[in-house]
């Protein structure tokens, strides 16, 4: 049955050896990962990769081939119960047109066992969070496409979920938009403890949201850990860009080069400016050593900066090794 | 959550498709078809001159055989959509991500579906009572249209609601569903010489349609009410399979894509 | 028992049996004789009906008696009486079953002076002229059928959906969902 409230550290979601197979294709294998209330993951992964399947197979829209999973302690063989627990924002969203977005919202809200002025006032609530309070009366047929993703979006909300499947939750929404989102998901995490499962192909959304991240590809599950993890695991170096002038680019070029656990190379597109990776991390005693060389052999440095190494980087190198 | 004291699952959805139903304008469409057909059939019965008493007996229980035939089909047609229509919108995700078991959501739209019906009986009252006029029967008529038509209605919704959880699409779910029930009513325009057969006699009294046909026939023409009961136990038991035993199928078998391995 | 006693009972019970069966014969052959010497001609049996004609709509019953009289001076054997309906219009068809719900009476013998009135009915199903008569018959071979005079019935056709009563009906009952259906487009059109 379904524990108590839960705690910032408590285990909302378990799942262990998840696999899904259609007759000769295994879409997921060995899907294991657990989420803490609060916690917001990432899902990544090419077209294909089985994230959406990920996503329908813990949200018990598909049965599991092998494998179990746990929400709140409830098992999956209580698929009915785990529905009551979670909400999803699926991949495809569709409506019936001919309701208004407050019809809609109360009748989910009241397929979830709320009284009808219970959900009234929830579906009330959440259109005004999601900006739709002037079009909540209106059919859903007459939607701009990001209304409809802000109304499936409350609709994942309107039973109070513990844990939030949301599949490319930024999808139709211009930059204000992504924006409000994203904040809205976090404040769902933070304020309110929800478990988020996020799945984007925008890798910044992720990156910039999600405390840990699960890469997947062809069905498995390639890397999971925090973003600085994975980039670890990929030893995807961070890099500085330093300008200076022009005709001093080659001697900068062999004064670097000759340092150890640096690589350097030529802008492709300035080429007064130098990217130089260093082997780890590049922190401030790696920067400070670079700039130091530099300056002793007489370069002239006009500007410098510092980049991380991107999760796109990461993750573009994951699914290029597990393609090999 | 809040657990709240909502009403059960398929009677959230029953409230629902009925508004959708009858405020969706698919009600009041189907119900307006349903009032020109019946209008053009007795405006043909009445322009035609071979028309004698003798046949007027056999009118009635033509007009009602057409008026369950036709409420068969319509409510086979929004039954096939029910699932499938969903499934196609996109829209079936949602439901099924609700904590409503599946076999409610069956039950909720077929009894919706229903309403259809309820609709069409007092359309089909005036004209039966039109064509019955004078022969004592209007009132026996309108019995054989309610209780064997309803059994009928009953069975064709179930139907189209099993095979519209079952399909993968709209087109397939209406394909299977029509082609089901063309089957079983064609037999209903055999010839009395071929009704009469031995085999084909049995095939008549197990198939719901024919039997509920012969049935009103029989009682239009005089025979008492209990004298061919029997011929209703293929409608009701039909009946029971499609409405008591079609939403258990879909509790389990319900799925997004839909005749789809899971 | 030796085989002499059986020859002695066999013939006895043969003369037994012929004896009934000679009894018999005479005792038939008297009672035909008298029967055929008393035998009325079919000519002292009348028939007379109780009306000639009658003007009805289709859907309409007629009832009608006919009186069997027996004017002879012996008792007419026992008789069937029948009722005919035709058509006196080609191209019309009827089918006496459903006419009538009973075309043949049985009639004990009518001893002399003796009359009996049988009652019929007939059921016009559809317009046009017919006649309807009783045909007296028997089993009695010498016994000529007998027929009455005819009833001469015409029907005129009253229409089962006249469009006084069609049009009101076509023209009202469609209006109620024609109403809803545009409430209902005009509700959503609104929203």
């Amino acid at each position: 049955m379904v524990n108590g409230e839960t705690s910032g550290n408590h285990v909302v979601l378990r799942a262990n050896e998840i696999a899904k197979s259609y007759r000769q294709l295994e879409a997921l294998t060995g899907l294991s990962f657990e989420v803490r209330a609060g916690e917001i993951i990432g899902l990544l992964g090419p077209n294909g990769a089985g994230k959406t399947t990920a996503i329908r197979v813990l949200s018990t829209i598909l049965r599991a081939s092998r494998g179990h999973f746990t929400v709140m302690d409830v098992p999956d063989s209580r698929p009915e119960e785990i529905r009551a627990l979670i909400g999803v924002l699926p991949e495809s969203n569709g409506f019936p047109m001919v309701m208004s977005g407050a019809e809609y919202l109360t009748y989910m809200g009241r397929l979830y066992g709320q009284p009808k002025t219970t959900a009234e006032a929830k579906a009330a609530d959440l259109l005004r969070l999601f900006g739709l309070e002037h079009a909540a009366r209106v059919r859903i047929a007459t939607y701009s496409r990001g209304m409809k993703q802000r109304l499936a979006t409350a609709r994942s909300l309107i039973n109070d979920p513990k844990v939030l499947f949301l599949d490319e939750p930024t999808l139709g929404f211009d930059p204000k938009g992504q924006r409000e989102m994203l904040q809205a998901i976090r404040e769902a995490a933070e304020v309110n403890q929800v478990a988020v499962i996020l799945s984007s192909h925008l890798l910044e959304v992720v990156e910039a949201m999600c405390q840990r991240v699960l890469i997947l590809n062809r069905g498995r599950v390639v890397a999971e850990g925090s973003v600085a993890e994975i980039k670890r695991q990929v030893a995807v170096p961070d890099t500085c860009r330093i300008q200076t002038a022009a005709e001093a680019v080659p001697h900068a070029l062999s004064v670097l080069s000759s340092m150890p656990a640096v690589t350097v190379e030529r802008h492709a597109d300035h080429q007064n400016e130098l990217i130089v990776a260093v082997q780890g991390r590049l922190d401030d005693a790696a920067m400070n050593a670079v700039l130091q060389q530099l300056i002793q052999a007489g370069v002239t440095i006009h500007a410098f900066s510092r980049e991380s190494a991107g999760l796109t980087d990461a993750f573009l190198s994951m699914i290029e090794e597990t393609q090999v | 959550m809040s657990k709240g004291k909502g009403q059960a699952g398929w009677q959230v959805v029953f409230t629902t498709e009925v508004r959708r139903l009858w405020l969706g304008w698919r009600g009041p469409l189907l119900l307006f078809a349903f009032s020109l057909f019946l209008t053009v059939y007795i405006v043909l019965l009445a322009a035609d001159p071979e028309i004698n008493v003798l046949s007027q007996r056999r009118m009635i229980g033509l007009t009602i055989q057409v008026t369950v035939l036709v409420g068969i089909f319509a409510v086979l047609l929004l039954g096939a959509d029910s699932f499938s229509g969903e499934r196609d919108q996109r829209s079936l995700e949602s439901l099924l991500l609700t904590p409503v078991p599946r076999g409610q959501l069956a039950i909720g739209k077929l009894l919706a579906i229903l309403s259809l019906w309820l609709g069409m009986i007092p359309i089909a009252i005036p004209y039966i009572a039109l064509v019955g006029k004078g022969t004592g029967v209007v009132m026996a008529s309108l019995l054989l249209l309610i209780i064997p038509g309803t059994l009928l209605v009953g069975l064709s919704a179930g139907v189209g609601v099993l095979v519209s959880g079952l399909s993968p699409t709209n087109v397939v779910s209406f394909g299977i569903a029509f082609v089901v029930m063309l089957l079983l009513a064609a037999p209903t325009q055999l010839p009395g010489s071929v009704k009469d057969l031995p085999g084909v006699h049995w095939l008549i009294v197990a198939n719901p349609i024919t039997a509920v046909a012969s049935y009103q026939a029989e009682v239009i023409e005089g025979g008492a009410w209990t004298d061919r009961a029997r011929l209703l136990l293929s409608p009701i038991i039909a009946l029971v399979l499609a409405v008591g035993l079609g939403p258990r199928v879909l509790n389990s078998r319900l799925s997004l894509q839909g005749g789809v391995e899971e | 028992m030796n085989s002499s006693d059986e020859k002695l009972r066999t013939l006895l019970g043969l003369r037994v049996v012929c004896l009934v069966l000679l009894g018999g014969l005479v005792v038939f052959g008297v009672a035909s004789g008298a029967r055929a010497q008393g035998s009325p001609t079919s000519g002292a049996v009348t028939v007379e009906i109780s009306r000639e004609s009658a003007a009805l709509t289709a859907g309409e019953w007629v009832e009608f008696n006919t009186v069997l009289r027996n004017n002879g001076a012996i008792a007419t054997p026992p008789m069937t009486a029948h009722l005919s309906i035709a058509a006196l219009a080609a191209g019309k068809h009827v089918d006496p079953e459903d006419w009538s719900p009973q075309r043949t009476q049985f009639l004990s013998p009518l001893q002399p002076g003796e009359s009996v009135q049988l009652p019929w009915r007939l059921h016009v199903l559809f317009e046009g002229a017919f006649a309807s008569f009783v045909t007296l018959v028997s089993e009695n071979e010498s016994f000529a059928p007998v027929v009455s005079p005819s009833l001469r019935v015409q029907v005129a056709q009253d229409s089962i959906l006249p469009w006084k009563d069609v049009i009101p009906v076509v023209a009202v009952v469609p209006l109620f969902p024609l109403a809803l259906l545009v409430i209902t487009v005009a509700y959503a059109r609104r929203r």
